[in-house]
């Protein structure tokens, strides 16, 4: 018993070095578990549920039931297209599927306004260019072809507010057909 | 008594490992009672698959609409007994598939994204059962692939399309395409179904 307690070993057959390890594993263990606490309770947060319905159902009804006749669905009407997408509203044709006679296209889809909004036309693909309407030559074209000159009366299929920077942003798409030109309506909402 | 004051705080190893082990099981447990839905931020997402579908009808409304899928269904290599830019098993896997409108638009529209697409066409025999010829293949879909479908109707005075997509002369019904007359006492040659089946890769 002297000889245990001069060299500093309790009786009891643990050694320092077990201690050392047992007691790591445990702060690690802790350690663990207090970092993954916030990652738990993650689907109890308020996500982008809605603006994920509120997206879809926007780009199915504007590709099948605004923009297109719903008997030709995804094969946009030109005409009623570069009214929707033209704000400032001259000479519309009177027969489209939403109401004219507004100009903020929240209020065009019967959205509620905390939806931040964007509807754009787009080529197809990833990150393509916008497209654009020429009005004097009647046509859809590219906007960066040259040939779109908003200051001139052409629009550019792009509507809604300025993309935010810091919230998080649900994309809904669609590939439509406008002018015998394949595009991709994307309508995103925040 | 005094040889008891050093033990004091923690005794055996294997109790502080019991330790850990409880509270992970306990961390374990209350993560699978957590629910994770559909849509749910994950790349299985119920609504990428939604995105993909209703892209891939728009695809198939255009090709309809402009004749790109009866020009896909009759895209046939008379002599050779497959498409024309099948390798040996019978369907294109490559760059080929832009050479027709229809693989050009699904490859315009989903290839930069990562997203794969087969096309395959399905038809019946005079004995009415059904049969399936691939025409593109990308792999095996995954467990969140979308399918959607349309129908050609061929005649049987319908010219096959070459290769530089141009008819030829021979008519459907004088070739060995892959769908047989289903109808011969009429002018009906066959009804093919054209299914478009697209995944993440």
């Amino acid at each position: 018993m002297a000889n245990s307690r001069s060299t500093g070993r309790s009786p009891r057959a643990q050694t320092t070095i077990d201690f050392a390890i047992g007691a790591g594993v445990f702060l690690v263990a802790i350690a663990f578990i207090i970092a993954f606490m916030p990652a738990m309770f993650s689907p109890y947060l308020d996500g982008t549920q809605e603006e994920t319905v509120a997206a879809d159902r926007m780009a199915g009804q504007l590709s099948k039931g605004v923009l297109a006749d719903p008997e030709r669905p995804y094969l946009l009407d030109s005409a009623c297209t570069v009214d929707f997408f033209n704000d400032s509203q001259t000479s519309p044709p009177p027969d489209c599927r939403f109401d004219q006679s507004v100009t903020d296209v929240r209020e065009k889809l019967g959205v509620d306004d905390r939806f931040g909004l964007r509807v754009e036309l787009r080529e197809p693909g990833e990150a393509q260019e916008a497209l654009c309407w020429n009005a004097s030559a009647e046509a859809v074209v590219p906007e960066e072809s040259g040939a779109c000159d908003p200051d001139a009366g052409d629009t550019v299929f792009v509507t809604g507010d300025e993309l935010t920077e810091v919230e998080s942003v649900v994309v809904a798409r669609r590939s439509i057909t406008i002018d015998g030109r394949e595009g991709t309506l994307f309508v995103r909402v925040w | 008594m005094r040889d008891s004051l050093p033990d004091r705080g923690q005794a055996h190893t294997l109790e502080a490992v019991a330790a850990a082990i409880l509270l992970l099981g306990s961390l374990t447990f209350a993560l699978q009672v957590t629910a994770v839905t559909p849509l749910s931020a994950s790349t299985s997402n119920q609504h990428i698959e939604n995105q993909q579908a209703a892209t891939v009808e728009g695809v198939i409304e255009s090709a309809r609409e402009s004749g790109a899928l009866y020009e896909a269904a009759l895209y046939w290599n008379d002599s050779a007994g497959n498409f024309h830019d099948a390798d040996r098993r019978g369907f294109t896997t490559n760059e080929d598939v832009r050479r027709i409108p229809l693989g050009s638009a699904l490859a315009a529209e989903f290839a930069e994204r990562g997203v794969a697409f087969n096309v395959r066409f399905r038809y019946q025999r005079e004995d009415g059962q059904e049969r399936t010829v691939q025409y593109i293949y990308r792999g095996q879909p995954s467990d969140n692939a979308v399918t959607r479908k349309a129908t050609v109707t061929l005649y049987e005075d319908d010219p096959l399309i070459a290769a530089d997509r141009s008819p030829t002369s021979t008519t459907v019904n004088e070739s060995s395409l892959y769908a047989s007359n289903a109808d011969p006492s009429s002018n009906l040659y066959n009804v093919i179904r054209v299914e478009v089946t697209v995944w993440r890769m």
